[in-house]
């Protein structure tokens, strides 16, 4: 079992986050100046938030790859949200930005299947979708953390 | 899946946000309908 976070791995992450929101890449040293701390101790809570699947770094960078809901890479998921444009790891995370939020969003997303695109989004607090469009998750739930990339 | 989005991130930029335990977790999937061995989270 992962270690409970700390403070500071918790502020790290509010930063991660809200860095997103801003329609934002989040970098370590962007955190590590936002927050006032030594790069050593964003690596730690980048390690820790890791840990506990609140982030997913990039196994070549060691940057934030993902910060569910967010994407750090361009996804079929291109939320816009409060007048910009967020990607999502997945239809899951895109309503979940406007669950995060609290907001309403919209996303046009292309079948897997067909390549037609899927207009969907949660307006006024209601969720929507191009008639006929289904969820299709391909991966168990107890595998999903065996590449979380790829599911 | 809009229901399960919101059950799932609802909480995610409160200021007492905590990681979910695998059993609030499990409860958020059926809740909303989603049940059975596709749905049963490692350690379940």
């Amino acid at each position: 079992m992962a270690a409970p976070l700390s403070a500071t791995d918790l502020r790290v992450r509010r930063e991660i986050l809200e860095t997103f929101i801003a329609g934002h890449i989040p970098t370590r040293l962007g955190v590590m100046r936002a927050l006032g701390l030594e790069y050593a101790e964003v690596s730690a809570s980048y390690a820790a938030l890791a840990a506990t699947h609140v982030i997913v770094p990039h196994p070549d960078t060691g940057e934030v790859w993902m910060a569910m809901p967010f994407s750090a890479v361009p996804t079929p998921f291109n939320v816009m949200v409060g007048g910009r444009a967020v990607w999502a790891n997945c239809v899951w995370d895109a309503f979940g930005i406007a669950a995060a939020l609290d907001t309403d969003v919209s996303f046009v997303s292309p079948c897997p299947a067909s390549d037609t695109p899927i207009a969907a989004g949660v307006r006024r607090g209601v969720a929507y979708a191009s008639p006929g469009a289904v969820v299709h998750v391909g991966v168990p739930a107890p595998r999903w953390w065996d590449d979380i990339g790829f599911t | 899946m809009a229901a399960l989005a919101r059950r799932w991130y609802r909480d995610r930029l409160s200021a007492d946000w905590a990681p979910k335990s695998r059993e609030v977790s499990q409860a958020i999937f059926t809740a909303v309908g989603l049940s059975g061995p596709f749905w049963t989270l490692p350690g379940g």
